[in-house]
């Protein structure tokens, strides 16, 4: 049976683990991530929502036409901390906009919730959606749950001091379309990068937990691990500069940027740091003009 | 001590008669203009939403009057107006104001009221047991006032629509507002109302049939008219009924979740959009879609859909919504609200948004 799960939606940590879950118990799924280049669907227009958002709802469209079934959680919160309010409606606006472009054809779309503090919730629910699917489906599939998990990524504790850290949201600084190509520009001049995805989610939780005011807890996911990455690497490692990577009108960044720039301003002799707006557009130049500049300004740092 | 608030439509009536009636000085926005949207945006992004940059504008406007202690309207997550204290007060702290501040809770519950234990301990050192004591006489009178205000709101949206002279409702309600909000007590505040209702249901009437549309979408840009391009009195010039999905004392009750009458129909309104969400989004998202789908059964002539741009529930509410204009073949006007410099084309849009209306009501359009 061939499974639809949008690419952007494979980068966050969870979700990824979800889907590993399911092929471990359920061996006849076969996924399908990517759209496909010929089979183009109509845009969806998607108001002034960000762009990871229209892209994410429009791959699930062109998915729906070569998929039997399209898996799309619903994920509410992650870790214990709340995911933003675009993630709680995708199910539904995929639904929505796939009976909107072909009445008759419908591709059914399951949206398990997700509301996740810890592994043994994940297992329950991967289990529950297993169970559902082999019996909805007719799949065949296991009750053994226990598939190695991968052991946390060590790769962050190597020296950074001469690489660039990218932050973000994890589907900004994976998906190339999304990131208008940042990370790949930084690589062209020979530059490594780390990402915050590559820091463990608890070390970024602990970071940010130390911003959390009296009353006023972040209370976003995404908000904690753009912090805590921020913190990470302006206070414990610090590299050569630091990228945040923000989706045009993501309202969870439009906010954190104006904590993250006061923090900034309040730091003596903090690395370089830039922001960079992605947004629909396709081409790059600007990109590689403003991450030029921002190497000018590195290489001006290193020889001071 | 010299508190200040956010504007939001007639809610400083509110504020001022607490404040007024307890004895605590205090500190009136300036009326929002473009000033204080400049202010906002100048220390934000391009993404921050238009409440936050507006409140932000009116706050840096009252400190600069004088104030000192900042009182804002709190709310929960998944939206952004939970994180607008937390902003703002880096934003002011930036900019080098001094200032207090303290959070009225969206929810009124324990974990609201430890929260907030912090913040109102230190504003408490500086009230008297007099100002204690006339606090609650200060809440109904506020409580009061808003309803008056409220209702004269109400009256004259429907008046409007059906006056000789659109000009007049408006004239008569900016001098009852007036009244209500300096207005010594409740009793004087009721006869200034009822005066004033009965000004305006007095005014000369044109004969035309009005036409009746639900304004919906996100609270802040629903309420405050300079936020909102004062579409309600540009719809109600055209001829056009406008009912607010929101208003301060609903929101008030929807917070504070005592009303049994309140929570069965926010429990109603969710069960009706379930067609469309399966998952409450957070914030009006919801009832958005399900006052719009409300109306469309209730045989209103239209649905506009206001929101600030970049409003992360909200978006998802104009995607819902356009689905249901589509499913059932029924007007909806999508308003995204960012800059004001756009007077023209909320007017040009809104005349188009009428002339479709007329069409379908006399039959002369599908």
């Amino acid at each position: 049976m061939r499974v639809g799960l949008p690419q952007e939606l494979t980068c966050i940590e969870w979700i990824d683990e979800f889907k590993t879950g399911l092929s471990y118990l359920i061996p006849d799924i076969e996924w399908i991530h990517t759209p496909s280049v010929k089979n183009r669907q109509p845009l969806f227009p998607g108001t002034d929502a960000c762009f990871p958002f229209k892209k994410m709802v429009r791959t699930s469209l062109n998915l729906s036409s070569r998929v039997d079934l399209l898996f799309i959680p619903r994920a509410v919160s992650l870790d214990g901390y709340l995911m933003c309010p675009n993630f709680r409606a995708l199910p539904d606006i995929v639904s929505i906009n796939i009976k909107r472009m072909d009445k008759d054809k419908t591709v059914p779309v399951i949206s398990p919730l997700m509301e996740i503090r810890n592994r043994r919730q994940l297992d329950s629910l991967i289990k529950k959606t297993a169970k559902e699917l082999i019996s909805g489906y007719g799949l065949h599939g296991s009750e053994n749950i226990s598939y190695g998990k991968d052991e946390q990524n060590v790769k962050y504790q190597r020296d950074i001091s001469h690489s660039i850290a990218l932050i973000g949201h994890p589907y900004l600084l994976e998906d190339k379309r999304l990131n208008n190509g940042a990370p790949e520009i930084l690589k062209n001049y020979d530059l490594r990068t780390i990402s915050s995805t590559e820091l463990p989610f608890r070390e970024l939780n602990r970071l940010s937990a130390s911003y959390d005011f009296y009353a006023k807890k972040m209370y976003w996911r995404p908000g904690r691990e753009i912090l805590g990455a921020f913190l990470y690497f302006t206070h414990i490692r610090r590299p050569a500069g630091i990228i945040q990577l923000v989706a045009f009108n993501c309202g969870i960044e439009a906010l954190l940027r104006i904590e993250l720039m006061s923090l900034y301003r309040q730091m003596k002799n903090p690395p370089p740091y830039m922001v960079i707006v992605c947004d629909e557009h396709v081409q790059r130049e600007h990109v590689v003009t403003r991450i030029e500049a921002f190497l000018d300004i590195i290489n001006g740092f290193s020889i001071k | 001590m010299k508190v200040t608030f956010p504007n939001l439509g007639s809610m400083y009536i509110f504020c001022k008669a607490i404040a007024e009636t307890a004895g605590i000085p205090y500190v009136l926005p300036r009326p929002t203009s473009i000033h204080t949207r400049e202010i906002g945006e100048y220390s934000t992004n391009e993404s921050t939403c238009l409440p936050l940059k507006i409140i932000l504008g009116n706050f840096v406007e009252a400190l600069e009057d004088g104030a000192d202690t900042i009182v804002m309207i709190g709310s929960g997550p998944p939206c952004r107006l939970g994180m607008y204290d937390r902003i703002i007060k880096i934003v002011l702290r930036d900019m080098g104001y001094d200032f207090r501040w303290l959070t009225i809770p969206g929810i009124f519950n324990l974990q609201a009221f430890l929260q907030n234990h912090e913040e109102a301990r230190i504003l408490r050192k500086e009230l008297s047991p007099s100002n204690y004591a006339r606090f609650p006489v200060a809440i109904i009178t506020g409580w009061k006032k808003m309803l008056w205000c409220e209702h004269l709101e109400k009256v004259a949206a429907i008046m409007r629509a059906t006056a000789f002279n659109p000009d007049e409702v408006d004239s008569i309600l900016a001098k009852g507002l007036n009244a209500i909000d300096t207005a010594d007590g409740i009793r004087s505040c009721a006869s200034a109302g009822s005066k004033a209702v009965e000004a305006i249901r007095s005014v000369k009437k044109s004969g035309k049939a009005p036409l009746k549309v639900v304004m919906v979408g996100e609270v802040y840009t629903v309420m405050e008219p300079c936020i909102n391009m004062d579409v309600e009195r540009r719809l109600g010039h055209l001829g056009v009924i406008v009912e607010r999905s929101s208003y301060f004392s609903m929101n008030i009750l929807r917070g504070a979740r005592v009303s049994r009458k309140v929570l069965r129909e926010r429990k109603r309104l969710l069960e009706l959009v379930k067609g469309y969400l399966q998952y409450d989004v957070g914030a009006e998202c919801n009832f958005s879609v399900a006052e719009a789908v409300q109306a469309i059964k209730r045989g209103y002539d239209g649905v506009v859909h206001v929101y600030p741009f970049s409003c992360m529930p909200e978006t998802n509410a104009a995607a819902v919504l356009s689905a249901v204009g589509n499913d059932f073949n029924f007007p909806i006007l999508p308003l995204v609200i960012d800059r004001q410099d756009m007077e023209l084309r909320i007017d040009t849009m809104l005349e188009a948004y009428v002339d479709i209306m007329r069409w379908r009501k006399d039959g002369r359009f599908l």
